[in-house]
């Protein structure tokens, strides 16, 4: 697309310059910090608990997981500055409102695509599909498409009222007609439960994660990525968000890439190899009765449905996509 | 077309699209869940139906997000454009 703009901005609509006030961060905060999973740690962190635990069982004994691993610490803690350098530049660059939440509509289309990607690859998407495959085999895919089909459901109905409105939030855009008070506070209800069941996930994910990799408390570790993802979105805005997810993408996307080459150069022939061990697997699955999905992961996949479309919806990225 | 014309043209676009998702993606869940056998069925070797409906949903939804893209960029934009002028 280059320097063409998905959505133009639109003219004359901008009402930025207002100083933040303490109101805006709070808000900001509680929308903003569910994407702001950080990157590589973050996302590894939503790798999700069965993937984590399956690895814990079963080769706890054999392996250095959950011993302290210095090459692993020295990489988090290079990133883990890298963000916040990130987080301190786009600070001084962030003055307005419409700095905080629309990074000053600096953010071309492929930044913010880029950006958008770093979203949808959180821990959840990243790690929890990979460990869901794992463990219930490709049916663990059908999660990767609730992810996906809110973004167009929030762009259809969210995204454009608020460029057009030049609001940031969605309480400013219901507020715009209705009594304040009240929309506010429902609002911010709707806002804090969604966002509470999605960070809650993604920060166990995380602990869990940094817990094995590093063999710190999980304590500790919930706290120091709490800690960054709160730095990240309290100083540095939308723009250092912004930032930080396309690192967190094109980490993710080398280190997948990367995975998936080693993975074919492991196998001398790799059809004939992939193709034995499918075999295997294939036949373990058939023991374990045609179709792996059970009645209870169903009921998961319903009520996963509804709480991921309302969760993309609290995405910022996604929002200031049609911003 | 007045402002209020292609305000309402706009959310009907907006809530037909929104529909055309929903009933999509829950039409999908809903075969996970009541048409297992169905889904479980192999087209090819490694590829069932399930797998396949579901890269379908994530094509799709790509669509329908290009197609309102493109009607939003050509006509709504150039026609709310074209408004503020005359309003000036």
């Amino acid at each position: 697309m280059g320097e063409h703009a998905l959505r133009r901005p639109a003219r004359g609509t901008a009402q930025g310059g207002r100083l933040i006030s303490s109101r805006l961060l709070a808000h900001a905060l509680s929308t903003a910090l569910a994407p702001a999973a950080p990157a590589a740690p973050a996302a590894a962190a939503a790798a999700g608990v069965p993937a984590a635990q399956s690895v814990a069982q079963g080769a706890a004994p054999a392996t250095a997981i959950g011993q302290p691993n210095s090459v692993a610490m020295a990489f988090f803690f290079l990133f883990i500055a890298i963000t916040l350098g990130i987080t301190y530049w786009a600070a001084k660059r962030t003055r307005t409102t419409e700095h905080f939440y629309a990074a000053g509509r600096t953010v071309s289309p492929v930044q913010n695509g880029f950006a958008l990607a770093g979203d949808y690859m959180s821990a959840a998407s990243f790690l929890g599909i990979a460990g869901l495959v794992s463990t219930t085999g490709f049916d663990g895919l059908i999660y990767s498409t609730g992810w996906l089909v809110g973004w167009p459901v929030v762009l259809f109905l969210i995204a454009e009222p608020l460029r057009n409105l030049g609001k940031y939030t969605f309480a400013d855009v219901v507020a715009v007609r209705l009594r304040q008070t009240p929309v506010r506070l429902a609002a911010l209800l709707g806002t804090l439960s969604t966002v509470l069941f999605y960070l809650i996930a993604q920060m166990v994910g995380a602990g869990t994660l940094i817990r094995l990799m590093f063999g710190l408390s999980y304590e500790m570790a919930v706290t120091i990525v709490g800690a960054a993802m709160i730095a990240y979105v309290l100083f540095g805005g939308m723009l250092a968000t912004t930032w930080v997810q396309i690192v967190k993408a094109g980490l993710l996307l080398g280190g997948a890439a990367t995975l998936a080459l080693l993975v074919l150069a492991k196998f001398d022939e790799p059809r004939r190899a992939l193709r034995r061990r499918q075999r295997e697997v294939r036949r373990r699955g058939a023991r374990a009765g045609q179709s792996r999905l059970g009645a209870a992961r169903h009921d998961l996949a319903r009520d996963g449905a509804d709480v991921r479309h309302r969760g993309a919806a609290a995405h910022p990225h996604a929002l200031l996509h049609g911003a | 077309m007045s402002y209020h014309e292609l305000h309402h043209r706009r959310w009907r676009i907006a809530i037909a699209l929104t529909l055309a998702v929903a009933a999509v993606y829950f039409g999908f869940i809903a075969l996970i869940a009541f048409q297992k056998e169905l889904m479980g069925t192999l087209l090819t070797r490694g590829l069932s139906i399930g797998i396949l409906l579901g890269a379908l949903v994530i094509v799709l939804s790509w669509l329908l997000t290009w197609g309102y893209v493109r009607w939003a960029n050509t006509h709504y934009d150039a026609r709310l454009e074209e408004l503020r002028k005359e309003g000036d």
